[in-house]
This record gives C-alpha cells, sequence and structure tokens, in this order.
C-alpha cells in the first residue's frame, strides 16, 4: 500500500513540469491567434486594444476586430480543441485502443445528420425564425442529433460485456449516420450543399460571444470533469476485472465518461463542426512523450489540443486572405501525414 | 479654337479621378456574380475593392481580392477590405458573418432573387442607385428592357417551343439536370423552351434510362465546364443521350453559365442567343 501511494507522489511531482510547459505554449499560441488575422494589426495594437476594453477606455479603429471577432474566436479555439482532445484521450483509455477517436461512439456523425438534416429538410422551419436564431437551431438539432447517436450505441452496446460490442455498434451507428447523410447529400440543393461543407470541415468562422455563451456551460463541466476519472481510466488499462478489484465499477465508469464526453463532443461539434484528427492525434502523441498515465494525460491534452486549435484556425484565418479555408482542412493535413510517420515508427518499434 | 479644346480636356482628366474620388466613390465588395457583372456593365468598379469567388468575370474582376465564396464568408476577411458598402445577393452568409459586419458599422444591402425580366431590370436600377451611378443604370436599363421585349415577341413569333434538358454537370456519376425552381428553369422558359426535366425539383442526378424518358429535343450545357466533358462529343456520348431526340440530332446547346443564369446585366443577350438557336431548331425537324 505505502509502495503504491509512494509511486503516486512520485509520478505526482513530475506532472507539474510538462503541464506548466503546455500552459506557457497554450498561452503562447493564444497571442499569436489574437494577433494573426486579415486585418493587418500589430501587436502592441492588439494588446493596445485588450487594454482599452479591460480599463474602460475608449475604443478605437481596430478595437472591434480584436475584441468582437478574434477574442471570442481564441475563446472558441481553446475550449473546442481541448474539449476534443481530451475527449480522444479518454475513449482511447476507454476503449483501451490507441486508434480510438471521440466520433466512434457516434456522437461527431450523429451531430452531422443532426445539423444536415435541419438544413436539409428544416427550411420552412428556419425561414419563420430569424436568421441568428435558426443559426442556433441548426447547432441544437446537432447536438440533439449528436446525443440521440451516442445513447444508441451505448444502449445496444451494453448488451454484452467489455468493449468490444460498444466498438462494434459504434462503428455501425457511424455508418448509418453516413448512410443519413448521403441520402440528405442527395436531397440537397445546390446551396444547400454548399452549407453542409461546413459541417463536413468544420469552421470557427462565425463565432461571436452568443455563441460562446451558449456552448461554454456545455463544454466546460466535461472539462472538469473528466481529469477527475483519470484513476479509473488508469485501472481500466489493467483490464476490466483487475479495475473492479482496484475498487472502480467499469460499467458506471464508462456510462458516466460516455455521458461526459458526448457532452463536450456534441457541444464542439454542434458550434463548429466536425474537427478531425485533434481527438486522435494529440492524445496520441502525448502519450508518446510522457506516457499513458491518465492523471497527465488528461489534463495535458486538453492544453494541447487548445493550443493546436488556436493555430490551425490562425492558419486557417491568413492563408487565403480576405478568404478563410475551412480548419477541418489544416488539422487534416497536418494530422494525417504525421499520423502516417507515427504509425510507421510503431511498426518499426514492433519489428525490432 | 481646337487648341483650347484640347487644353480643358487635359485639364478635366487631370481632375477627374480626384474629383470621383472626393465625391462619391464609397469602398464597395460585391458578393454574387451577377452583381460585380452589373457594377463593371455600370462603369463603376473603381469603387471595387472586393468580390467573392463567383464573380468571374470580367476578367478584371478575377485580378481583386477575393473574399471567398459567398455562403462561407470571413468577417474580418471583408472587414480588411474597409468596405463602407456591401453589395450581396441574396443568399449571401452566413447570417452570423453579415450580423458582424453589421455590428462593425459596414452598410449591407441585399438584392432580392431575378428570375425575370422586370427583376433583372430592378435589380439593375438598384445597384446603379446605391453605387451612385443612377444615369448610367437609366441608359442600360432601357436596354435591356428593348432586348427583352425584342426577346418576348421572338418568343411569341416560335410554332413550337422545343423540349430543352440543361445539364449541369457529369462527373463520373450520373449528370445533374436543372428542374423547377432552378435559374437554369427559368432561363429556358424565357428563351421559348421548355424545360424537359420540370418534373423534377431542384437539380437532380438522373439515370440514363430517365433521360430517354425526359426525351429532350436539345440538350444545353454551360460551356466553362464542358471541356470536363470532352465537349459536345464528350455530351452525346453520355449513357442514355444517344435515346433522346438530342442526342439523334446531335443537338447539344453551350451556354455561357453565369452569363445566363446568373440573371445580371448579361443575361438578355445571352437569352437572345439562345432563343435564336431553338428557333433555328425548328427550321429542320
Amino acid at each position: 500500500m505505502s509502495a503504491v501511494v509512494f509511486a503516486h507522489r512520485r509520478v505526482r511531482s513530475g506532472r507539474g513540469l510538462p503541464l506548466a510547459g503546455l500552459l506557457a505554449l497554450l498561452l503562447a499560441m493564444a497571442v499569436v491567434g489574437m494577433a494573426s488575422g486579415a486585418m493587418p494589426l500589430p501587436a502592441g495594437e492588439v494588446v493596445g486594444a485588450l487594454w482599452r476594453a479591460v480599463m474602460g477606455e475608449a475604443a478605437r479603429e481596430g478595437d472591434l476586430v480584436v475584441l468582437m471577432l478574434r477574442l471570442p474566436r481564441v475563446a472558441m479555439a481553446t475550449l473546442v480543441g481541448a474539449a476534443l482532445a481530451c475527449s480522444g484521450a479518454t475513449m482511447q483509455g476507454l476503449f483501451r485502443n490507441p486508434l480510438v477517436e471521440p466520433g466512434l461512439i457516434g456522437v461527431s456523425a450523429g451531430a452531422a445528420v443532426g445539423a444536415i438534416g435541419m438544413i436539409v429538410l428544416g427550411g420552412r422551419l428556419l425561414a419563420v425564425l430569424p436568421s441568428v436564431l435558426g443559426s442556433f437551431g441548426i447547432a441544437a438539432a446537432a447536438f440533439a442529433g449528436g446525443l440521440l447517436a451516442t445513447v444508441a450505441v451505448y444502449v445496444i452496446g451494453r448488451r454484452r460485456p467489455g468493449v468490444a460490442t460498444l466498438l462494434l455498434a459504434g462503428v455501425a451507428i457511424n455508418a448509418i449516420a453516413m448512410a443519413g447523410v448521403g441520402l440528405l447529400t442527395f436531397l440537397a440543393n445546390e446551396h444547400q450543399l454548399r452549407d453542409l461543407n461546413f459541417w463536413t470541415l468544420g469552421s470557427l468562422g462565425g463565432t461571436d460571444w452568443t455563441r460562446l455563451a451558449a456552448v461554454a456551460p456545455l463544454m466546460l463541466p466535461p472539462l472538469c470533469l473528466l481529469p477527475r476519472y483519470a484513476p479509473g481510466l488508469n485501472a481500466l488499462l489493467l483490464g476490466e476485472r483487475e479495475a473492479a478489484l482496484l475498487g472502480f465499477d467499469p460499467e458506471r465508469l464508462r456510462r458516466e465518461l460516455i455521458a461526459l464526453v458526448a457532452l463536450a463532443t456534441g457541444a464542439a461539434v454542434a458550434m463548429c463542426g466536425v474537427i478531425g484528427f485533434v481527438g486522435l492525434l494529440v492524445p496520441h502523441v502525448l502519450r508518446m512523450i510522457w506516457g499513458p498515465d491518465h492523471r497527465l494525460l488528461l489534463p495535458a491534452s486538453a492544453l494541447a489540443g487548445a493550443a493546436l486549435l488556436i493555430g490551425a484556425d490562425a492558419v486557417a484565418r491568413v492563408a487565403v486572405v480576405p478568404a478563410e479555408l475551412p480548419i477541418g482542412v489544416i488539422t487534416a493535413l497536418l494530422g494525417g501525414p504525421f499520423f502516417l510517420w507515427l504509425l510507421l515508427r510503431l511498426r518499426m518499434g514492433e519489428g525490432t | 479654337m481646337h487648341k483650347r479644346f484640347s487644353w480643358w480636356l487635359a485639364a478635366l482628366l487631370v481632375a477627374m479621378p480626384w474629383v470621383s474620388r472626393a465625391a462619391d466613390a464609397p469602398r464597395v465588395v460585391a458578393l454574387g456574380g451577377d452583381i460585380t457583372e452589373i457594377v463593371y456593365a455600370l462603369d463603376a468598379q473603381q469603387a471595387l475593392v472586393g468580390v467573392d469567388s463567383t464573380s468571374q468575370w470580367p476578367e478584371a474582376a478575377r485580378q481583386l481580392p477575393d473574399v471567398g465564396y459567398v455562403r462561407q464568408l470571413a468577417a474580418e476577411g471583408v472587414l480588411s477590405l474597409h468596405p463602407q458598402l456591401v453589395l450581396a445577393t441574396h443568399d449571401a452568409g452566413p447570417p452570423a458573418v453579415l450580423d458582424q459586419l453589421r455590428a462593425a458599422g459596414v452598410r449591407i444591402e441585399t438584392l432580392p432573387v431575378a428570375r425575370t425580366p422586370d427583376a433583372v431590370v430592378a435589380k439593375v436600377e438598384q445597384v446603379g442607385n446605391l453605387v451612385g451611378r443612377k444615369a448610367a443604370a437609366e441608359t442600360l436599363a432601357n436596354q435591356l428592357r428593348g432586348q427583352y421585349a425584342a426577346l418576348g415577341r421572338a418568343v411569341a413569333a416560335m410554332p413550337r417551343h422545343p423540349r430543352v434538358l440543361f445539364l449541369m454537370s457529369a462527373g463520373a456519376g450520373s449528370p445533374m439536370a436543372a428542374g423547377r425552381d432552378t435559374a437554369a428553369d427559368s432561363a429556358i422558359m424565357l428563351a421559348g423552351g421548355v424545360n424537359a426535366a420540370s418534373g423534377l425539383d431542384g437539380y437532380k442526378a438522373v439515370s440514363p434510362e430517365s433521360l430517354a424518358a425526359l426525351a429532350p429535343d436539345v440538350i444545353m450545357m454551360m460551356r466553362e465546364r464542358s471541356e470536363a466533358w470532352g465537349g459536345i462529343d464528350g455530351a452525346l456520348k453520355l449513357p442514355g443521350v444517344a435515346m433522346t431526340p438530342a442526342g439523334r440530332a446531335r443537338r447539344v446547346v453551350l451556354v455561357e453559365g453565369q452569363a445566363l443564369l446568373g440573371f445580371g446585366s448579361r443575361n438578355a443577350a445571352q437569352e437572345l442567343a439562345v432563343q435564336r438557336v431553338l428557333a433555328a431548331i425548328q427550321l429542320q425537324p
């Protein structure tokens, strides 16, 4: 017992440095994110805008861009990146499979079906609502679709013990949801087709304080709660029976973790569309560097995911000025090759 | 006398850019190929500081900063051009971005959907008012009214109205036909044709069999995209086309897509050209 406690302390003391480093990286990326955009604003001007807002001084010309466009966007990227990466780390731990991403439990595909269904079939409903409410209607449909698909995966998956059925149920529900997306794409008109792009590639465009305020209460609780499950996830790494012997209820763990991940990912996808690779890549890389201890992995993933998404969004905003790239293109463009490299490295490690 | 006149002219030319800049030259961003087209037709392009990705005509418009696809605008990108006025087609968006632009003090004028001669003329006049080219807009509007009136007379004189099928794209899959409630549907009717695919709603993929069943007398395609299909010969080789009257008589018409379907200032001339082709078909039954 004392040995276990000792080991625990020793690991804990080693966690401070990586987390502090990642926090510094996150802050640095936030500065980069605030300083980049289509408007050429020198860094001093950006700091000045924030300063004037905090001190209640009169705003200058560029201040609006910083306060109304960039600041909520960087905040949204932080939340979404943290939610996706932390969810990814949780799911990889829960399924004991490093290839899992948060979308596996159906939440992303379900959200896409919800949103696209609203765009294509809810046209009449949207026409009645004022335009801004309309965009929230789509987000609400996405969120509902994500949760519904997750519940379906969970209800089917728990009929047999172990995670294998859950995993396969996730694959099947994803396939059904993608068929739904395909069918809706067929029904969509040319304009709706263009709107669907947003959901399949993701974008942080159109983020304002209202939208941020709408999703922050949905994403912050899971983000705060998920790291508390680290000991349980660590125990699960040993196997379900071993986790039960250590005093964790695997069934309960699974239920609560899936609920939290669905909440965080569903809210992220509802606002920003499906942004790939963040949830898969970030936990993967961190595990390679610092090992599989979830007490470090979960908070580290959240910080690194946030930093990555802020950076990717900054690239999305400046790459094709004055237009914008979908952020999913950038995360996949960076993530895809990196993942391949990782895969090859792992294979070579096995070979030797 | 002559010398004096040229001196005046030189003075005027020197003063002119200054005058027009000082008077009313708001910085304008045009969103929509039809709107950009009208701005150029009214010779108001000096005011343009940016366009969207659908603004492909005239060539000069492509040199302007491109703010991206009209339905996926980025607020900061548009703001970085410091526009005072944004002329937007009805479907510009997303709404959240338009709200952000309005909040930043940019005047956004949305122009309604135009699929009829009256609406096109109204759109020209509205753009003219907004960019301070009222007189030029009136001249252009009158010219368009004349063209559309001539078109109406020509269509009324047609003894038979051929069935026209507009095919949008053909990748590896089935081509997309323009059904009811599409710009192509309106364009076909205006030029005196009957839309062979009026039973479909919007753009729909058509199988080779339904192509044959639609039995169009003429197949219409966009010249801009015809290269991707291998031109007219490629279209004739599409499965099912050979079984249609259009395929048997090799009647494939290439139209200028944006000019015709954008329903901007170039629409009338295009409609007249299409009408002439459709009318000529009557002569060789």
